[in-house]
């Protein structure tokens, strides 16, 4: 009879409804058993007193770079951009993760239990995306087909003299793709032996197997990204999206939903020059679903928490900012029936903290990733901060 | 007839005291205990000597850049095309580089000579015998291995040329994407035509050669093992500096792994846990482990020093003297001729004059194919 | 007139903290702080609100790297030659800069604005406020410094291009050169005026001090034996070693500014950056400042970035004081800014609760006197 692991809280946010004032959270064989106000604590449970503490469902960041451009390495660790075509769907973050690497340790530390880990955005289609515990166990691979419009791979292939340096550029590509797709998915129809390495990944596009993921900051990068995935009926996620407060509306019509952020950076680009605190709120008010993102490693991964303290500050509800740290980011990833919130039948992916995550101040105490604590805070040493 | 006797015999399996080698037209006919002399035989007394097994090292580039050579007169990397299965070392090997004869008096007699690591893909390499007489002659296994390489060596390679590969989820696509292709070849029924790239991964998916895998960091361990998961060739890895940290996923999955060059420094981030400790830390985990130079990184003319030092750190003597004789054998799959002192095998043997541990030990002698050759 | 009506005042003198007070301000500066209400003045009213030193960011790029313009017309790094010890920063300096609106909503009343890191000597660099139309009405004291880089960024960039000094030696090399050859210059009676040389003179007459961006144990140490060789005064950028030689900072008295914080990514030389490195010098008492290194950082997140002090175990007063207190002294402006007191400028940030609680912002700016954002 496997042991059973308790916590004895304190606050629960089970993002399931409102937070229960003091409670217990029962975890059996890496899942959540239960989420209860009141029980009676077996003898033999191991239980974990959290009284005067926070819990939370592990937070969970859905565009993030880590272990692909290792921390305290130069080029030798960075391996998020095949930047030497500007076509690569065939290429998969997978293997260039370091899952031993500094970034997945201040992830953990942070309350951070899943990342959705992408190609960077040099390339127009960068490559597949994974989805994974930051413990390093694999939840979906590939987790989407990561793409890119706007300044970045314009920029990138106009100093190598390569289409595409112009947005027109950028979008013919992306289109040429997709039809070279559509033509490849006919000839295998009629030819048994037909084979593309570069172009079959991009057929579960078609097949609905995972969304494109696409970076886009202005208002008529998104546009394009909405026109060029509406042609060829692909479902799509938007990511940074910078300027989506502009068009909210539309976003929200078309359902589209934001992977949003980093939002606490400069505008080092003109493509983020109207990037706002506000965004957050203008979503929340036209029903757009977003998640908080930090792009690691633009930001480290507790940059999340800041991000959300932000918008909050800015108009946000509490309720929305909590949602956009954990159940929306599980939905966008299709993964909502294991993580993002504290419910009987799911992982039992949980974080216990000092004080709540919307306070500045705030530390996390213990992580506890499929049913095992894999972080316990003991000393200024153990933070990466 | 040659019978030697007397001394420490090392079959490549155990010690043999005062014993008795015969070889007879290259072979080693038989091997006793005791000693038991023919007439007709030529008695060699190796009283107060150890003997081993010739000296064998699985991973080197000896002859594809030649000892005092000019700075490009080197053949060791086709980096000019990330896949190139259909390469074969052998093609470029130089028998008249110093280094050869250095080696054979060094004691070793058997070596793989393989192509370099700029190359996701880089080649075939081949079992050579250290001797004097025409290549085509001296082929023990003409196709023994694939050589392939993950990691910092491949991606910066192409990077600076600013081609794909320049990451490490490119390479891993470059060896997905043409084993894949090598896969559907091997699936249909009448070729069109002989493709010679894609035959030679076949021979890997099939089983007939292991992938030589170089690869130094934990993630390129872990991604040598998610390739062999989705595609199930055999394979050895080559360095894997950090190998003793995932042992546990390793031990079954591997037929062993090549440890060195371990004379020096590590000169780039992903090698930054090369230690000497290293194949004793393997061998608690019951991973079958060789030790190499990889010529010309250190010298294949001292691989019983580096065998030596892996003793001094740990690793067991046995274990130790295999490493540089019946293991590498294994892995080569050439070990029904070289590799041991037993009967069938070939008469490749070398005399230290105290154990080839000692640093002041000195080879006396060195027959390969029952020839005297030092 | 104006009179601050506070609820609660931080000073930030030792741990002083007040409430209920009147702050009376006039030309710029605090006249008074009294419980007695005056008659006369426009009244603010910060009952709910609790009044704190505004901060001041030590080393950032503010109207060089302009936001939103694009990296081609960031004017910060003039990145031809390793020596160019003359530049202004103050030439270069564009006052509608996105930033610059940032930081008087974030509290920041000075800033510094320097050069970029890829010459070794890459110029002049000086105090800005958060507010006025052009360079010569922001400006407040120029120059404030001498920037030195003396780290991987300045020496990779002449590796990358064959020249000189491409090695830490030849780093170290260069600014003995140029220091001797400004002594040089100095002693010579009759001579034609050179900017570089009366820049680099600055520093040897210790009018101002050199500031060095430095990351390793080595480099640090390097940049302290250059103080005693010359007699100069130095301030530490970024230093991400300098918990490890703390005791030898405090004994000369070099200050540190230190950060970012809101970042990953490090390189290699930056493996030991992280907010927790600064409790030693918290605990041996070396001055540290933090900063924001806009653009690397939002300006407007230095008091968002404190907190990360906090997390780590330095107490909030002193949290504050690395934004605030400390980068006055560091700046030589402790006689007019850093505290709230009788005599200083009227530089107050107005918090909408405690600091660093979950609902603290700052929700407004008195920058000398003048309100430049209210938003309660």
């Amino acid at each position: 009879m496997e042991k059973l692991l308790i916590i004895k809280g304190g606050k629960i946010f089970t993002m399931e409804g409102a937070p229960l004032e003091g409670g217990y959270v029962v975890i059996k064989n890496g899942k959540i058993e239960d989420v209860t106000p009141r029980m009676e604590v077996p003898k033999d449970a191991k239980v974990i007193d959290a009284a005067d503490s926070f819990i939370y469902p592990g937070f969970i960041d859905i565009h993030t770079h880590t272990g692909l451009w290792e921390e305290g390495v130069n080029i030798e660790g960075s391996d998020g951009n095949e930047a030497t075509d500007p076509v690569t769907p065939h290429v998969r973050a997978i293997d260039g993760i370091n899952f031993h690497d500094d970034g997945f340790k201040e992830a953990i530390s942070s309350g951070v239990t899943t990342v959705n880990i992408m190609p960077g955005s040099a390339n127009v289609i960068g490559g597949q995306g994974v989805a994974t515990k930051t413990t390093g166990e694999i939840l979906l691979n590939p987790s989407g087909i990561k793409m890119a419009l706007g300044e970045n791979p314009k920029r990138v292939y106009s100093s190598q003299k390569k289409l595409p340096s112009t947005r027109l550029g950028n979008a013919a590509i992306l289109r040429k793709t997709l039809i070279d797709t559509l033509n490849y998915i006919e000839k295998k129809k009629k030819d048994k032996k037909a084979f593309d390495f570069k172009l079959e990944p991009l057929v579960g596009l078609f097949e609905g197997k995972y969304p494109a993921r696409i970076h886009s900051h202005r208002e008529d990068d998104i546009l394009t990204a909405l026109r060029i995935m509406k042609e060829f009926g692909i479902k799509f996620v938007i990511e940074h999206s910078t300027e989506g407060h502009f068009i909210a509306e539309i976003l929200a019509k078309e359902q589209v939903p934001c992977a949003l952020g980093p939002t606490i950076t400069t505008r080092i680009k003109q493509e983020l020059k109207f990037r706002t605190p506000e965004t957050a709120r203008i979503y929340e008010e036209k029903g757009v679903l977003f998640a908080f993102t930090t792009d690691f490693p633009v930001l480290p991964h507790y940059g999340l928490f800041y991000s959300a303290q932000i918008a909050v500050r800015h108009g946000l509800s509490e309720e929305m900012a909590l949602k956009a740290l954990t159940i929306n980011g599980a939905k966008i990833l299709g993964l909502d029936h294991r993580i993002g919130s504290l419910k009987k039948g799911k992982d039992a992916d949980i974080v216990i903290t000092n004080k709540e995550v919307l306070d500045p101040r705030f530390l996390v105490k213990m992580t506890i990733i499929s049913g095992e604590i894999v972080y316990e805070h003991k000393s200024r040493e153990d933070l990466y901060i | 007839m040659i019978v030697l006797i007397g001394g420490k015999i090392f079959t490549g399996e155990e010690f043999i005291e005062n014993g008795a080698i015969f070889i007879e037209n290259g072979k080693i006919v038989k091997v006793l205990r005791r000693k038991r002399i023919p007439k007709n035989a030529e008695i060699i007394d190796l009283k107060g000597k150890y003997i081993l097994p010739g000296l064998i090292d699985p991973h080197t580039h000896i002859g594809m850049r030649d000892e005092g050579a000019p700075r490009d007169y080197s053949d060791v990397n086709e980096a000019t095309d990330p896949a190139t299965p259909h390469l074969y070392a052998i093609d470029a090997y130089n028998p008249q580089d110093p280094a050869v004869g250095k080696a054979l008096k060094s004691g070793v007699t058997t070596f793989f000579i393989t192509p370099g690591s700029a190359n996701p893909i880089g080649g075939i390499g081949s079992v050579i015998k250290l001797k004097n007489a025409p290549i085509s002659e001296i082929i023990v296994k003409k196709e023994a291995g694939l050589k392939m390489a993950l990691g910092e060596n491949p991606k910066l390679t192409y990077r600076e040329k600013k081609t794909f590969p320049s990451t490490r989820m490119a390479t891993a696509a470059v060896i997905r994407e043409w084993f894949t292709k090598a896969k559907r070849y091997g699936e249909e029924k009448r070729k069109k035509e002989r493709d010679l790239k894609l035959e030679n991964i076949l021979k890997a998916l099939r089983k007939e050669i292991p992938c030589r895998i170089h690869c130094h960091s934990v993630q390129d361990i872990e991604t040598a093992l998610r390739l062999q998961e989705e595609f199930g060739f055999e394979m050895i890895l080559e360095h894997a500096s950090d190998a003793p940290l995932v042992a546990e996923k390793l031990k079954g999955k591997v037929k062993g792994i090549v440890v060195g060059p371990l004379f020096g420094v590590s000169s780039k981030p992903e090698s930054r846990n090369l230690s000497f400790e290293n194949p004793a830390r393997l061998s608690t985990y019951g991973i079958p482990v060789a030790i190499t130079s990889d010529h010309p990184f250190n010298a294949l003319y001292h691989l019983n020093l580096y065998a030596a030092m892996s003793f001094k750190e740990g690793l067991d003597e046995i274990t130790a003297l295999k490493a540089i004789t019946s293991t590498p054998a294994e892995f080569l799959g050439v070990a029904d001729r070289v590799g041991y002192i037993r009967k069938g095998n070939d008469a490749d043997i070398v005399v230290f004059n105290s154990h080839p541990f000692d640093v002041m030990s000195r080879v006396e002698m060195v027959f390969v194919d029952g020839v005297r050759v030092v | 007139m104006k009179i601050v009506k506070a609820g609660k005042i931080i000073t930030l003198k030792g741990n002083e903290i007040l409430e209920n007070k009147y702050i009376v301000v006039e030309d710029g500066i605090i006249q008074d702080i009294t419980t007695s209400k005056p008659s006369a003045g426009e009244f603010i009213h910060a009952e709910k609100l609790v009044v704190i030193p505004s901060f001041i960011d030590p080393a950032t790029q503010i109207g060089l790297a302009e936001e939103g313009a694009g990296f081609n017309y960031y004017d910060s790094d003039e990145a031809t030659s390793p020596s160019l010890p003359h530049l202004r920063s103050l030439d270069a300096f564009y006052p509608k800069d996105l930033g610059i609106k940032d930081a008087a909503k974030g509290g920041v009343s000075y800033f510094v604005s320097s050069p970029g890191d890829s010459a070794v000597f890459s110029g002049l660099e000086g105090i800005f406020a958060s507010k006025g139309n052009t360079a010569d009405d922001m400006v407040r004291v120029f120059p404030s410094a001498l920037k030195l880089n003396m780290n991987y960024s300045s020496r990779i960039r002449w590796r990358s291009e064959g020249k000189y000094p491409s090695t830490k030696m030849g780093i170290l090399a260069l600014i003995r050169e140029k220091f001797e050859k400004a002594k040089n210059y100095e002693k010579k009676k009759e001579k034609e005026k050179d900017l570089e040389m009366e820049a680099l003179l600055k520093v040897l007459r210790k009018e101002i001090p050199i500031k060095i961006s430095v990351n390793t144990r080595d480099e640090i140490e390097k940049a302290i034996e250059l103080k005693r060789e010359y007699d100069i005064n130095i301030i530490l950028q970024e230093a991400e070693d300098s918990f490890q030689v703390a005791d030898l900072l405090k004994k000369a008295e070099i200050p540190v500014i230190a950060g970012p914080y809101f970042i990953a990514g490090r390189l290699y030389h930056q493996r030991n950056h992280y907010a927790k490195n600064l409790y030693p010098l918290y605990e041996k008492g070396v001055i540290f400042a933090l900063t924001t290194l806009h653009p690397v950082v939002p300006v407007h997140l230095l008091y968002h970035q404190s907190a990360l002090l906090v997390k780590v175990g330095i107490p909030e007063l002193d949290a504050l004081r690395s934004i605030s207190t400390n980068p006055a002294k560091i700046l030589r402006l402790e006689r007019e800014a850093g505290t709230i007191e009788k005599g200083k400028k009227a530089n107050l940030v107005f918090l909408s609760e405690e600091p660093f609680t979950k609902e603290s912002d700052v929700v407004g700016h008195m920058l000398e006197g003048e309100m430049v954002w209210k938003n309660f």
